[in-house]
C-alpha cells in the first residue's frame, strides 16, 4: 500500500521540504489514500489584529513633513527602511529581514467605499466581504471553504485558536472547529470516565438528529484527539517568545506539521485600540507581534512546510491622522494589510495615501480589501472569487 | 393528481402529523414530559408528574395561565435607566477630550449593565412559575431581533424584553405596532434615521422579509413605499416620538392598495395579506415543533391566527394539543439557553448567585440580547460543531458537579476555554463565600455592590450560599433510591428524551457498581454518572 503523505509525515520524515518537491502528486495520493479531499494543501492563516490598527505607526512614511505634523507626540522614531520614505516601526525586525528577502508583502492603503468606524460594523464588513455586514448569513472564509472543499469530511478543515469563531468563518457547510488552546478542546469528565464516555459517543441512533448527533460526536473525539496528539508531540525548530500570539501561533505551526487537513487557521491578536499613550502601547503591541511571526515563519522553514502557507494579516479599520490630545489617535479608515509567504510577491503594493489629501481627517482608500481577498482566494486557494464575492474585484500581484 | 392528493392527505393525518388533538389515551407522563419540555423549559419528576394529573386540557390552561398572575420570582433586574450619551453630556464635558473619555465610561458601565440584565433574564427563566410565558419571549426576541451591538443601550434593550413578555401570548397586531414604535428596534433597524428626505428602508424591508410576510410575497416598490410611511417614527430619550416634519403624509400605493397611508395603517394591510399568518405559523412551528411542518398543520394555524384577530393564546393550545407537535418528541436540538435553564428545572438546583450562565449560554453560541445577526439564531443543527458539542457537554457537566480535582481541569481548560469563561465563573461562584464578600472578577457585573446585587431564587435551599453543586446524593437519598439500576433508571428519564439502549444502560449500571452510599466515595460516583449521562448526544434533543 502506498504510504499517505499525513502518515509519512506523522514517522517524522518531515525534514525534507515535500512541499517544495513534488507536493500536488503527493496530495493527490494522500487524498486518494486518506480518504481526504482537499481541493489542494494550501493553507491560509489569518491574523487578525483586533481594534483598529494604526497603519502609520506600523509602516511610517516617515519622510512626509505631514506625517510630523500630524503626530506631534507619536510619530514612530527610528523605523527600519523599506524603501524611500517608508519604513516599519523599529520593533519589526524580523519583518524587516522577511521584506528584505522579498518574503514579505505590504499592501497600502487598504479599506472599502463608505468606510465605516464602528468598530463591530466594520468588522462584519472585512468578516462577510459585504458592506451589508451581517445581513450576510455567512462569513468569506466560510462561503470559500464550502466552495473549495464541498465534499471534504474531516471536521478540521477549518480551525480558529480562540474563545469563539469570529463571523469570517460563519459557513454553511464546513463550520469551524474553536478553542483557545489544544488541551481546552476535549470532554472536562472525569479521566477515569473515559472509556464510558466514548462508549456513549459512538456512532448510531433511532432517529435521524440522534445519529447526526453522534457522528458529530464520533467526529468530535476525533478531532479533539488528533489536535491534541498534534500540539502535544510537537517539536519546534525556533524559538518562540513566550506570549499568547506567539503561543497560538506555535499551535498553528504544530497542527501543520501535525498533518492535519486544515485549510485555514485563523488567530486574533487585540489591543490595537490606542486611543491614549499609543507610543508605548503600541512598542508593546509591535514587541509582540514581531518575534511571533518571526518564530513562525522560522518554524515553518525549518519544519518544510512554508510554501504551502500564507499568513495574511487585516484590521477593521487604520486610525485618525491627527492624534488626539490624550497621545493617542482615534478611529480612521485606510491602513495596510500583510502577506507573509515563500511564495509572495515581496515588496510594497497599492499606494502609501496621501496625508493631506484627506478625507474627513483620514487616510482615503488605495485598494479595496475585496481586491486582496480575490487575489487569495484565485492566486493561493484556487477558489473562484465570484463564488464568495458579490462582484468581481480587481486582482493584485501578491502571490 | 386530485386522487393522488386525496390518496395521501389522510396518510399524512394518520401518521400524527395533523392538527387533531391527542386521543385522551395518549396524554402519558412522558407526553406531559414532551409538553413541559417544549412550551416550558422541562421539569422536575414531581413536575412533570403535577403537569400530567391536569389533563391535557388542564395543563394547557397552567401552562398559559399567567393574565392577571403574580410572578414574585421574576423582580427587575434592578438596573438604572440610562440614555444615550448626548446633550447632558456635551454640556457637562470640558473639552472633546473629556466628552470622549466620558463617553467610553459610560459604554464601559452600559455594556456592565447588559450583562446584569442578561443574566437577570436567564435567572427568570429558571425561576418563573410561567415558563411558556419566557419561552415566548425568548421566541420574540429571535423574531423581532434586535441585537446590543446596535443598539447600544441596556435599558432599551430591557424595556423590548418586558415589552416581549406584555405581550408574549397576547395580540400579534399590538406587538407588531409596538415593536415597530419600541426604541431598541427603532436604532437597531434604522428607523429612526428614516426620513422623508433620506428614506431608510431597512426596517419596512426586514418587517416584511422576516417578521410578517416571508421574501417573495412583496415587491421591492412596496419597500419603498413602506419606508416612506414609516419616516418620521423615532425615539427621544426612552419613548417613541413621531416627528411630523419628517414624515411623507403623500399618496401611496402598498400591496395593491392605494391610499394616504400612515405607518400603522400599512402595518394592518400587511397583516391582512394571507402569507402573514402562514408565515408566524410556521415560525411558530419551527420553535416548538422544530423543522419544517405539514403545510395542513401550518395552514390550520393560520387560520386560528386569523380567526381570532392574531391571539396568539389560541394558536398555541391548537399547537400544544396536536398529535403532530407530540410526534416530534426528542427530534428538535436544544437551544444553549433550554440546555443550561433545562438543567436547572430538571434537577431543582438553586441557580441564586449563578453568574456567568448568560456568559456560558455566550460561549455555546446564544449571546442572549446579541444575536448573531438580524435573522436571530437559526437552531436546529446549526447549535452544533464538534467543539461546541464538547462545550455542551463541559458546561452540562459543570452545572451537575465537576471531578474533587476540577480545579486542575478548569486551569487545563484554558483560562478563556471556549466555554471555560462560563464555567470559570460558575466555580468562582461556587467558591465565594455565603456572605458575597468575593465578589470580585466577575466578569462584566464585577464591582456590583453587594446590595445592588440582583436577588433570585425560589427560596429551596437558600442560605447554602452562592450556586451550589447539585446535591445528588441528597436527592438520591431522599427518593429512596438504592440499586445501581434504580438510580441510572430515575436519572435517565429525567435527563433524556430517549431512552439509553439496553447495552449502555448496562455500562452505567455497571459504572456504579460497588456504589455505597455511606462511603465518602459515592458522591463523586454519582456525579460522575450524572456528568456522564449530559455528555451524550442524547441529551441534546428535546
Amino acid at each position: 500500500m502506498l504510504i499517505s503523505r499525513r502518515s509519512f509525515l506523522s514517522k517524522g520524515l518531515a525534514g525534507v521540504s515535500l512541499a517544495a518537491t513534488a507536493p500536488h502528486f503527493l496530495s493527490l495520493s494522500s487524498r486518494v489514500f486518506a480518504g481526504e479531499p482537499p481541493a489542494d494543501d494550501r493553507i491560509l492563516v489569518v491574523l487578525q489584529l483586533s481594534g483598529g490598527n494604526d497603519g502609520l505607526s506600523m509602516v511610517v512614511p516617515f519622510e512626509d513633513p505631514a506625517y510630523g505634523r500630524a503626530r506631534r507626540t507619536t510619530a514612530v522614531r527610528d523605523p527600519l527602511k523599506l524603501a524611500d520614505g517608508v519604513g516599519v516601526h523599529p520593533e519589526l525586525k524580523a519583518l524587516h529581514a522577511l521584506f528584505g528577502d522579498g518574503k514579505l508583502a505590504i499592501v497600502q492603503g487598504v479599506s472599502y467605499p463608505n468606510p465605516n468606524r464602528s468598530h463591530f460594523e466594520s468588522m462584519d464588513i472585512w468578516h462577510t466581504a459585504d458592506v451589508r455586514g451581517r445581513a450576510s448569513p455567512t462569513g468569506w472564509i466560510g462561503r470559500a471553504v464550502d466552495a473549495c472543499c464541498p465534499d471534504a469530511k474531516d471536521p478540521n478543515l477549518v480551525v480558529n485558536i480562540g474563545k469563539s469563531a469570529p463571523y469570517a468563518l460563519e459557513a454553511k457547510v464546513h463550520k469551524p472547529v474553536s478553542f483557545e488552546n489544544p488541551e481546552s478542546y476535549r470532554w472536562a469528565g472525569a479521566a477515569g470516565d473515559k472509556d464510558e464516555f466514548e462508549r456513549l459517543n459512538e456512532a448510531g441512533g433511532p432517529n435521524a438528529e440522534i445519529e447526526w448527533l453522534h457522528r458529530v460526536a464520533v467526529d468530535a473525539r476525533a478531532s479533539s484527539k488528533r489536535i491534541r496528539a498534534a500540539a502535544a508531540g510537537y517539536r519546534p525548530k525556533a524559538d518562540y517568545p513566550r506570549s499568547q500570539l506567539s503561543g497560538d501561533l506555535r499551535t498553528v505551526a504544530a497542527l501543520i506539521h501535525g498533518g492535519l487537513p486544515t485549510r485555514v487557521y485563523y488567530v486574533s491578536f487585540g489591543g490595537f485600540d490606542t486611543h491614549n499613550a499609543q507610543q508605548n502601547r503600541y512598542g508593546n503591541l509591535m514587541r509582540e507581534l514581531d518575534p511571533a511571526l518571526g518564530a513562525f515563519y522560522a518554524d515553518l522553514k525549518a519544519q518544510g512546510h512554508l510554501g504551502r502557507v500564507l499568513v495574511v494579516s487585516f484590521s477593521e479599520f487604520g486610525r485618525r491622522v491627527d492624534e488626539n490630545a490624550s497621545l493617542g489617535t482615534d478611529h480612521g479608515v485606510a491602513g495596510p494589510m500583510l502577506l507573509i509567504g515563500e511564495s509572495v510577491k515581496g515588496g510594497l503594493h497599492g499606494k502609501q495615501p496621501s496625508l493631506t489629501d484627506l478625507d474627513e481627517g483620514d487616510l482615503k482608500m488605495e485598494v479595496d480589501f475585496r481586491s486582496v481577498y480575490a487575489t487569495i482566494l484565485d492566486d493561493w486557494m484556487r477558489v473562484a472569487p465570484e463564488k464568495v464575492l458579490s462582484h468581481p474585484f480587481p486582482k493584485l500581484a501578491l502571490v | 393528481m386530485l386522487l393522488l392528493f386525496l390518496l395521501i392527505a389522510p396518510a399524512a393525518a394518520g401518521a400524527g402529523a395533523s392538527l387533531d388533538p391527542l386521543p385522551a389515551a395518549e396524554w402519558t407522563p412522558e407526553a406531559a414530559g414532551h409538553l413541559l419540555r417544549r412550551a416550558g423549559f422541562g421539569g422536575s419528576p414531581e413536575d412533570v408528574r403535577a403537569l400530567h394529573a391536569l389533563g391535557l386540557d388542564g395543563a394547557l390552561d397552567a401552562l398559559l395561565g399567567w393574565e392577571g398572575q403574580a410572578d414574585a420570582e421574576i423582580e427587575g433586574p434592578g438596573i438604572a435607566v440610562t440614555t444615550q450619551p448626548g446633550r447632558d453630556m456635551r454640556m457637562a464635558a470640558g473639552s472633546p477630550e473629556e466628552l470622549q473619555q466620558m463617553v467610553r465610561e459610560h459604554r464601559r458601565k452600559d455594556a456592565m449593565q447588559l450583562m446584569r440584565v442578561r443574566e437577570w433574564w436567564v435567572q427568570s427563566m429558571i425561576c418563573t412559575r410561567f415558563p411558556l410565558r419566557e419561552r415566548m419571549v425568548l421566541f420574540w426576541h429571535g423574531h423581532f431581533t434586535s441585537g446590543y451591538r446596535d443598539v447600544r443601550n441596556s435599558y432599551h434593550m430591557y424595556i423590548q424584553n418586558t415589552l416581549f413578555r406584555r405581550r408574549a401570548a397576547g395580540s400579534f397586531r399590538a406587538l407588531l405596532h409596538e415593536i415597530s414604535k419600541d426604541p431598541a428596534m427603532l436604532e437597531y433597524l434604522d428607523n429612526n434615521r428614516n426620513r422623508k428626505e433620506h428614506p431608510n428602508e431597512n426596517y419596512a424591508r426586514e418587517v416584511m422579509e422576516l417578521f410578517t410576510l416571508g421574501t417573495g410575497n412583496y415587491t421591492e416598490d412596496d419597500i419603498k413605499e413602506l419606508a416612506r410611511g414609516l419616516t418620521g417614527w423615532t425615539f427621544e430619550g426612552n419613548r417613541f416620538a413621531f416627528h411630523e416634519r419628517a414624515h411623507d403624509g403623500g399618496g401611496k400605493t402598498f400591496l395593491g392598495r392605494r391610499g394616504r397611508f400612515d405607518g400603522d395603517e400599512m402595518l394592518d394591510i400587511i397583516l391582512d395579506q394571507p402569507a402573514a399568518s402562514r408565515h408566524l405559523a410556521g415560525r411558530l412551528w419551527a420553535y416548538f415543533a422544530g423543522g419544517d411542518a405539514d403545510p395542513a398543520v401550518i395552514d390550520g394555524l393560520a387560520k386560528t391566527l386569523r380567526d381570532g384577530d392574531w391571539q396568539l393564546a389560541p394558536a398555541l393550545r391548537q399547537l400544544f394539543r396536536s398529535r403532530a407537535f407530540f410526534a416530534t418528541a426528542g427530534q428538535r436540538i436544544k437551544s444553549p439557553v433550554e440546555l443550561i435553564v433545562g438543567l436547572y428545572r430538571t434537577t431543582g438546583l438553586e441557580s441564586r448567585g449563578a453568574f456567568g450562565l448568560s456568559l456560558a449560554a455566550e460561549a455555546l453560541g446564544q449571546a442572549l440580547l446579541d444575536p448573531p445577526n438580524v435573522k436571530g439564531w437559526p437552531g436546529g443543527r446549526d447549535w452544533i460543531t464538534t467543539s461546541l458539542l464538547f462545550s455542551r457537554y463541559n458546561v452540562a457537566s459543570a452545572i451537575v458537579g465537576l471531578p474533587g480535582d476540577r480545579a486542575r481541569l478548569l486551569d487545563g481548560m484554558g483560562a478563556e476555554g471556549p466555554a471555560g469563561k462560563g464555567l470559570r465563573l460558575l466555580e468562582r461562584a461556587r467558591r465565594v463565600d455565603p456572605n458575597g464578600e468575593e465578589m470580585e472578577g466577575m466578569g462584566p457585573g464585577e464591582g456590583m455592590e453587594e446590595d445592588e446585587a440582583p436577588r433570585y431564587g425560589r427560596g429551596r435551599r437558600r442560605g447554602e450560599g452562592f450556586a451550589p453543586v447539585y446535591d445528588v446524593l441528597g436527592e438520591v437519598r431522599e427518593r429512596g433510591l438504592i440499586t445501581p439500576e434504580e438510580i441510572v433508571d430515575f436519572y435517565a428519564r429525567a435527563f433524556l428524551v430517549v431512552p439509553p439502549p439496553a447495552d449502555l444502560r448496562a455500562t452505567l449500571v455497571e459504572y456504579l457498581k460497588g456504589l455505597d452510599l455511606s462511603r465518602p466515595d459515592a458522591k463523586e460516583m454519582l456525579h460522575g454518572l450524572l456528568r456522564l449521562l449530559v455528555s451524550t448526544p442524547e441529551f441534546q434533543l428535546s
